[in-house]
């Protein structure tokens, strides 16, 4: 017979008629991070996250009512059931009711956020076959998206990027961040009072970054910061400096990822570009832990010059690893307009083709609908620079983008939520449209287009002028996904490709 | 009644991209059309 802990909600209400008379119990899953939102129109939504299993669930009207009762009395379905029996139209309003919440119940056991069983995800192979990210830019088939255009429907903080120190121990030639590093740091109970703030205002998703995060003396305690206010928190570091103390706070933290920059396969290139001897095998070291302790690692490879003919390697060396990846090709100028950065860029048609007909292009956020995909509408907004989330610099400068080097007030000195309520820059950035741009307008390339105003700005100063090289990578993204020719200049299709 | 959810198994990428790690914030492909 089978015990309390291990019945399945169905099998708890089945199994006698006393037990069908009784309201279902629930227990909430271990690693359950969840929010809800209230509408002025007395609706709610709610959005559930289970990092372990990489779930994400996104609840609305009586759905989000339900879950928020049963979450709030700690598994409890009592509240919740008396919920369903007073808004359901039901005949009988014992069992029809029952059966319902039952549904629910078993929906929220195979997400992740209810049960007891003890899983082990990193040998779930769903998770496996998720890490292969085929996920398409359809928001229907993408909780995460639609659920980040709810925010921004709603003009709701969302996410928060906390650059915790500039200080770094690498010194990465394609780096975007200022060579003086001296920035005053926010401390560590200003970094809870912050946080404490944006949980405040229905913050969810925290990006730790740095400069290199690891670099705090009081990091552990930010990590556990992080977890106590119950954010989804995502970590960016260079690993080189993990240490057991720092391993068990992200093990506790069960974070969405931690994502790590490895720019090549081999320490000779990696190490070329971080200029830092041994910072790939200290990288890989710390990975390998990572992954041992079943955290999401995602490689981030910014595909420079003198790494991207080398990329096939990265993707090996990742699924080896047993981590996801990310290339980026979009070197950017330095956030003070530092140009240096920008010898770095990939310029070689030949590696670029290649690098753009690879699986990874091909699937990464787009699927084969990509092929389909049309132009932006012209009255599309320009990007999300603050639409549902803000970026902190490590003195509480309060930034719309981490991209977008503008300020936009100073923390503590100005309260998060007056600047979230006030400054101009929201309706004003907001507004601009694809039209505004004449580059974009009519551009047969713009699926294709990262579009970073962001990245604009800090090459020549304006966020409103995109740059040749992004016009150029959507240039030959574009091209090479439909199958037409590219030149080696990359610009018209009828020259030979000699 | 009927009670149903929204669920997926997410990717650890960001959606726009961006190698900065800034989740959700840019959302170009969410507000691309």
């Amino acid at each position: 017979m089978l015990s309390d802990k291990e019945k399945s909600p169905r099998d708890k209400i089945q199994s006698c008629d006393e037990m069908r008379r009784a309201i279902p119990t629930s227990t909430i899953s271990n690693g359950v991070i969840t929010r809800r939102y209230s509408l002025h129109d007395g609706e709610s939504v709610c959005v559930a996250y289970h990092t372990p299993s990489q779930s994400v669930v996104f609840l609305e009207g009586d759905s989000a009512e339900v879950w928020w009762r049963i979450y709030a009395a700690k598994g409890d379905c009592e509240s919740a059931f008396d919920y369903i029996r007073q808004h359901g139209t039901f005949k009988d309003r014992e069992a029809e009711p029952r059966v319902v919440l039952t549904e629910f119940l078993d929906a929220l056991e195979d997400s992740h956020l209810i049960g007891q069983k003890v899983r082990d995800f990193r040998r779930d192979l769903s998770v496996v076959e998720a890490m292969s990210v085929k996920q398409g830019a359809d928001p229907t088939q993408n909780p995460e998206l639609e659920i980040g255009q709810f925010m921004a429907d709603h003009h709701i903080p969302y996410s928060l990027v906390l650059e915790l120190t500039y200080r770094c121990n690498e010194r990465c030639v394609h780096c975007y961040l200022p060579s003086d590093t001296r920035l005053p740091e926010l401390s560590t109970s200003q970094v809870d009072s912050l946080l404490g703030e944006f949980s405040s205002m229905g913050g969810l998703l925290l990006q730790l970054t740095g400069g290199e995060l690891l670099l705090r003396k009081d990091i552990v305690e930010i990590l556990n910061i992080s977890k106590a206010h119950g954010f989804v928190t995502s970590i960016t570091s260079n690993l080189t400096l993990l240490n057991d103390q720092t391993l068990k706070a992200m093990v506790e933290l069960q974070p969405r990822s931690v994502g790590c920059s490895i720019y090549a396969a081999t320490a000779e290139l990696h190490d070329a570009v971080t200029t830092f001897k041994g910072s790939f095998d200290k990288s890989i070291q710390s990975i390998q832990l990572l992954r041992a302790a079943g955290i999401p690692v995602i490689i981030k490879s910014p595909l420079l010059r003198s790494t991207a003919p080398h990329w096939r390697d990265i993707e090996r060396l990742a699924q080896d690893l047993d981590c996801e990846y990310q290339f980026d090709l979009s070197i950017t100028a330095k956030n003070d307009g530092g140009l240096s950065p920008l010898s770095n860029r990939v310029e070689d048609m030949g590696v670029l083709k290649d690098i753009f007909a690879s699986s990874y292009y091909k699937l990464y956020s787009r699927d084969e609908a990509l092929f389909t995909l049309t132009s932006p509408s012209p009255d599309a907004g320009l990007c999300g620079a603050g639409a549902s989330g803000l970026c902190i610099t490590p003195d509480g400068t309060v930034r719309p983008c981490i991209g977008l080097n503008l300020s936009l007030g100073r923390w503590p000195q100005n309260d998060l939520s007056e600047i979230w309520r006030s400054s101009p820059f929201f309706s004003e950035f907001g507004a601009i449209r694809l039209r505004d741009i004449p580059e974009c307008r009519e551009c047969p390339d713009s699926p294709y287009c990262s579009r970073c105003p962001g990245a604009w700005h800090a090459e020549h100063g304006d966020f409103r002028k995109p740059t040749t090289y992004a016009c150029k990578l959507a240039h030959v993204w574009a091209k090479t996904q439909r199958g037409e020719h590219v030149s080696r200049k990359g610009d018209e299709d009828n020259e030979t490709d000699n | 009644m009927k009670l149903t959810i929204k669920v997926s198994r997410y990717a650890l990428n960001t959606a726009c991209g961006c190698p900065k790690g800034a989740v959700g914030s840019c959302g170009v492909n969410y507000r691309a059309g």
